[in-house]
């Protein structure tokens, strides 16, 4: 043995022995450093270890787990990353469902160093298990790698449903499922030359809708689709966000399943007026969307839409007359994505300054309308940055959304518990094996909707309707034809070009 | 068993007609050249003729070691052999260390062979088997190849027939199974490794002459396996192979010819014992000498290495190397790379004005160099996805940070995440303020072994507050930021140099660019008004290509009146002009006369351009070739 050798186990004894006996442990009065942000947060029963990492240099790092005064479990480890045993965190969740649980953190360097506990909470209420976003780098113009994937929030599981590499790289655009069912969704595909069909998957049988359509919302009978036909363009700006898009013009149509039939109903397809994103309330009675009034390019920033519903019933095809239910006057703000809640009571609809693509716009926030007193307030849940695409859990506890709060960049998805006073708590990041996941990952997250069940349609049967190799439908269109013949959706400079984040 | 061991022992026996000891000449010979001399060419190949560097500025698909990374190649077939090929690419960066380690990988493939078919029969005659390195040069005739993809096959290919073949000799059935495994693992992982797999069983197992029914399995293995790769929509992924694709036609090559070359020579033997050329004894004679036979692997070796260097592609040697010199801002290297180009290209053309603007030369030269059709400053994105890195580098460092994200962005979607781009992002990022996403992208870099340090260390800087702080460009990107609001779908040439200008007006690149683009457009008019910028921007003298633009605006244009302000015209400027009307003079008046003159003696002008919309600069090879 040398000498260097000796010295380090004599400063090891050493360490041992301070730490044993002698080393004092200083508290600060600050919450420990962590990332992503976990702290303070409510948390539903069923969700995976919310693993993090403590960004705080040290030699030594202690985490303890504790319910009450007892420690519950406790993590010893000379690696910042702290990644919790699953099984031990299931325990954890159990144990303190409808209940708090305590977080204590402590760095060794020098002696250790006790940051202020941090205190979660586990709701009574589970949250879906299932989530399907799109993962994709930040598009602009051209799009050569993107998927269609699912993640097991209970665990860490992640599997692809579809990648765009698998139909020569064209864009996969927004799911949408129906009644959350993982079965009967509805996904719309780009495939350049060939069209940009509407792949449809009703109790995991798919095939091809050979109509382009844009934003689209599934009726809850499952027998019709509301959808809207954009005209929609991706500008750039020289200073501040670079991306912007101006959607020239677009109605709202119904793709009626049961008669494959397409119409655009006059009182939502007006002529002088754009209307878009459509959502049906969950009983099928309203269909909630966006109306502005056409303007011109060069008028960009005063386009500001305002939130409407319309009444319908399916048994009779009648549609009642619009209503303005806030207006972008009385706001000074344009308002998009309406998202009703599953008791129909809220819609959560984002609001910006201007336009109707808020995963662009940094202002972007979430708000809350009552559909019962026709108020609206601001979430509790929004940041700085842009906060959109958002979904409710089947039992509306549990709001799911993109938000670029962590880095201004990257859209990463973020869960939010509503309680029952209607307040939205404090959002964390869905969590990850790797704490550092969310420093080193370069896609973004888009669309994150909820959904019961993973979805269990093999790659080649969804490749199988894309290339028509399974049934074809092509609706009739009756009632008034859409004013956009060809292409349809124009999203970016050049319709085979276009963006889709 | 006892067949295989008796033609085994058969092979071995010395030659007892021979006069010259034809064994130990064989040995010696075949070592020197049939081992050397491809190991040799590849390696002057590489390093001389492709340039490791470029293989890895043009090739070297991005790598890290994070697992979400690593699991996109797990999931997919021949992933893994993918992603051994990316991980070997980042070696080509180091230059000579990235073609020593193909070689020794070539090598290694080639030794692992030569042990392999010592089952067959002992490694006296298989020498041949080095010629797979004369063939590996064709991965680099036009830099698209992947050797480490095939290179990995047929070591995996190799190992797991030497696995087979003493497995064989001890228990069949064990044997086969073991096959049979292993052909299900390969062709998920390493799926050409399971062609030459089955090839080199299947040759031995006739040979050796037993139990072939049980082989019978294999193919339907691997067909069910190849059944269900292509079954997952996977299939075009990995058989997309073109007839051009020199690398991929290589990879294939290697794959497949390496048995035959094994085989070749004991096929000879064997038809020679059976008596198949008794009535050509010259041709027995030939076959079975030693020295004729490993002449003809030495010029097989040869023929291949020239036909490769004849194929090779020079001029997108050039274009690489002209955009990584840019790259690397080593711009009188890239001006003069860009005078040896046959062809050029949008890249080419960027980084050249890049380069010029750089070097001072930008309103010196830049008419001696070839004009967009468009006459824009800056090409068309829309139609060459492969200028938007080199364009967004541009704007980046003349201040247009939005400009440059979308185009850094683009470049990241299609390139892939190469240090290159996460670089630039990551500084971009940082000028518009988003220090959380510029660490995002160091992070990410962090996670390549190759750049972890450079990565950390940048990460640092910028907790630090001194992000970038080695560089200068970083320096005086962040004083030119645009500031100026614009919002459209794209922007022109004039309106973006002068939201620059407007930034700040002391941006001199910019304005630069925005008199070269002025003179490119013929907008004499505007570029004389702006005679006064360039007291302001300090011009001990006027630029040469500006100095004719005043004698065209005073001349040809009937502004006699017009004065430099505070400049005097050079001389030398004057009298050329001089030298140019009186061409045009001698020639009557006639431009379509007087063209081929004045290309010859004024074709680097601006006068030139002005009449001819074009250049003529003798010392760049593709006018010479027009």
């Amino acid at each position: 043995m040398n000498g260097i050798s000796k010295i380090k186990i004599a400063c090891s004894l050493l360490l041992l022995i301070g730490n044993l006996f002698g080393a004092t442990t200083e508290s600060s009065p600050v919450k420990p450093p962590i990332f992503p942000d976990y702290a303070d947060i409510t948390i539903p029963p069923n969700i995976a270890p919310l693993n993090f990492l403590i960004q705080e240099k040290g030699e030594e790092y202690s985490v303890k787990f504790m319910v009450g005064n007892n420690v519950f479990h406790e993590i010893k480890t000379r690696k910042a990353e702290i990644e919790i045993p699953e099984n031990r965190w299931k325990e954890l969740l159990k144990k303190t469902r409808g209940a708090e649980f305590i977080v204590r953190i402590s760095v060794f360097s020098n002696g250790w160093k006790e940051f202020l506990p941090i205190t979660n909470r586990v709701a009574n209420e589970e949250i879906d298990a299932w989530i399907v976003y799109r993962y994709l780098k930040p598009l602009y113009t051209f799009y050569h790698d993107m998927s269609i994937r699912q993640r097991n929030i209970e665990s860490f599981n992640e599997d692809i449903i579809l990648p765009s590499s698998r139909f020569d790289r064209g864009c996969l655009n927004c799911h949408t499922f129906l009644n959350q069912s993982a079965s009967s969704f509805a996904f719309h595909v780009r495939k350049g030359k060939e069209g940009n069909p509407m792949i449809l998957c009703i109790s995991n049988t798919p095939s091809m809708v050979d109509k382009t359509m844009g934003y689209i919302s599934w009726h809850p009978s499952g027998n019709a689709i509301a959808f809207s036909l954009n005209r929609l363009s991706l500008f750039f700006h020289a200073t501040e966000e670079t991306r912007d898009v101006f959607d020239e013009d677009s109605n709202l149509g119904i793709y009626r399943l049961d008669k494959n039939s397409v119409s655009m109903p006059p009182q939502i397809s007006n002529p002088e007026l754009i209307e878009t994103w459509p959502c049906w309330s969950a009983d099928g009675k309203y269909l909630y969307y966006c109306v502005t009034k056409k303007r011109p390019v060069k008028n960009y920033r005063e386009i500001k839409y305002d939130f409407a519903r319309i009444s319908y019933d399916l048994n009779t095809d009648k549609w009642g007359q619009p209503e303005i239910l806030v207006s972008s006057e009385n706001t000074g703000l344009s308002v998009h994505q309406p998202k009703v809640s599953p008791d129909s009571r809220f819609v959560i609809f984002g609001m910006s300054e201007y336009g109707n693509f808020p995963i662009y716009r940094p202002d972007s926030d979430l708000f809350l309308f009552d559909t019962e007193t026709r108020q609206y307030k601001r979430l509790e849940l929004n940041s700085d940055a842009s906060d959109s695409w958002h979904s409710w859990s089947s039992n509306g506890r549990w709001i799911l959304f993109s938000s670029k709060r962590i880095d201004g960049l990257f859209a990463r998805p973020h869960i939010s518990y509503f309680n029952t006073n209607n307040i939205a708590h404090k959002p964390f990041v869905l969590p990850q094996k790797d704490p550092r996941f969310y420093l080193t990952c370069i896609h973004t997250f888009n669309v994150p909707e909820f959904v019961r069940e993973p979805i269990r349609i093999s790659q080649k049967q969804l490749l199988d309707a894309i290339y028509g190799r399974l049934r074809t439908l092509k609706p009739t269109e009756t009632g008034l034809k859409p004013q956009t013949t060809e292409g349809v959706e124009h999203y970016g400079s050049k319709p085979e070009r276009k963006s889709s984040q | 068993m006892k067949k295989l061991g008796k033609i085994n022992a058969d092979l071995r026996k010395p030659k007892q007609a021979s006069k010259i000891n034809f064994e130990v000449i064989d040995d010696i010979i075949n070592f020197v050249f049939a081992v050397i001399a491809p190991v040799v060419l590849l390696t002057y190949w590489i390093q001389f003729s492709a340039n490791p560097i470029l293989i890895y500025h043009k090739q070297a698909p991005p790598f890290f070691t994070d697992y979400p990374f690593v699991k996109e190649f797990l999931i997919r077939p021949d992933g893994l052999s993918q992603f051994f090929s990316a991980f070997m690419f980042q070696f080509y960066e180091y230059g000579i260390i990235g073609t020593i380690v193909e070689v020794l990988l070539v090598a290694a493939v080639c030794i692992v062979g030569w042990f392999s078919l010592k089952e067959f029969s002992g490694s006296k005659t298989n020498s041949l088997i080095f010629l797979i390195a004369a063939f590996a040069v064709f991965f680099h005739v036009d830099y698209n190849g992947d050797p480490f993809h095939a290179i990995v096959n047929a070591l995996f290919g190799f190992i797991g027939f030497l696995l087979f073949a003493k497995i064989y000799v001890k228990n069949q059935q064990l044997s086969f199974l073991i096959f049979t495994v292993l052909c299900g693992i390969l062709t998920w992982f390493f799926t050409l490794a399971c062609f030459l797999l089955f090839l080199l069983c299947g040759l031995f197992v006739m040979y050796a002459g037993k139990k072939r029914h049980l082989f019978i399995l294999a193919p339907i293995y691997i067909l069910i396996t190849y059944f269900l790769i292509f079954h997952s929509g996977y299939g075009s992924e990995c058989f997309d192979v073109q007839t051009s694709d020199f690398g991929k036609i290589a990879e294939i090559a290697i794959i497949l010819t390496a048995p035959l070359i094994i085989r070749i020579r004991q096929i000879f033997k064997k038809a020679v014992e059976k008596g198949f050329f008794e009535k050509l004894k010259f041709i027995s004679k030939a076959i079975q000498n030693p020295i004729l036979c490993t002449i003809i692997s030495m010029t097989v070796c040869l023929k291949v290495y020239f036909f490769a260097d004849h194929y090779f592609f020079e001029n997108k040697k050039y274009l690489i190397q002209i955009d990584y010199l840019a790259c690397n801002r080593r711009w009188d290297e890239t001006v003069e790379t860009f005078g040896k180009l046959k062809a050029f290209n949008n890249v080419a053309l960027v980084q050249l004005r890049r380069a010029l603007l750089h070097s001072g030369k930008l309103l010196d030269e830049f008419f001696s160099y070839p004009q967009l059709k468009e006459k824009y400053f800056f090409p068309d994105y829309n139609n060459d996805v492969t200028v938007c890195m080199p364009l967004a580098e541009f704007f980046y460092e003349l201040g247009h940070i939005n400009f440059a994200e979308h185009l850094a962005h683009e470049s990241l979607e299609f390139d892939g995440a190469k240090p290159r781009q996460l670089l630039l992002l990551s500084k971009i990022n940082l000028l518009k303020g988003k220090t959380n996403a510029a660490k995002i992208f160091l992070y990410r870099l962090s996670e390549n072994p190759f750049h972890r340090k450079t990565a950390l260390r940048l990460i640092s800087e910028i907790e630090n507050n001194e992000p970038f702080k080695e560089d200068e460009m970083f320096k005086s990107a962040r004083e030119f930021v645009n500031t100026v609001p614009y919002a459209g779908y794209e922007v022109r040439d004039e309106t973006f140099f002068n939201q620059l200008l407007v930034s700040n007006p002391k941006n001199r690149k910019a304005f630069e660019c925005l008199i070269a683009t002025l003179l490119a457009n013929k907008n004499l008019a505007e570029a004389m008004r702006l005679i006064k910028a360039f007291e302001g921007f300090e011009f001990k003298t006027l630029p040469r290509h500006y100095e004719e633009a005043v004698l065209v605006w005073q001349v040809f244009e009937k502004h006699p009146e017009f004065a430099p302000g505070k400049y005097k015209l050079n001389t030398a400027t004057l009298q050329r002009f001089n030298g140019f009307v009186r061409t045009i003079e001698r020639h009557n008046g006639s431009l379509q006369n007087a063209k081929n003159e004045l290309a010859e003696n004024f074709g680097t002008t601006f006068w030139f351009y002005y009449f001819y919309d074009t250049a003529f600069n003798q010392s760049l090879k593709f006018y010479r070739q027009e």
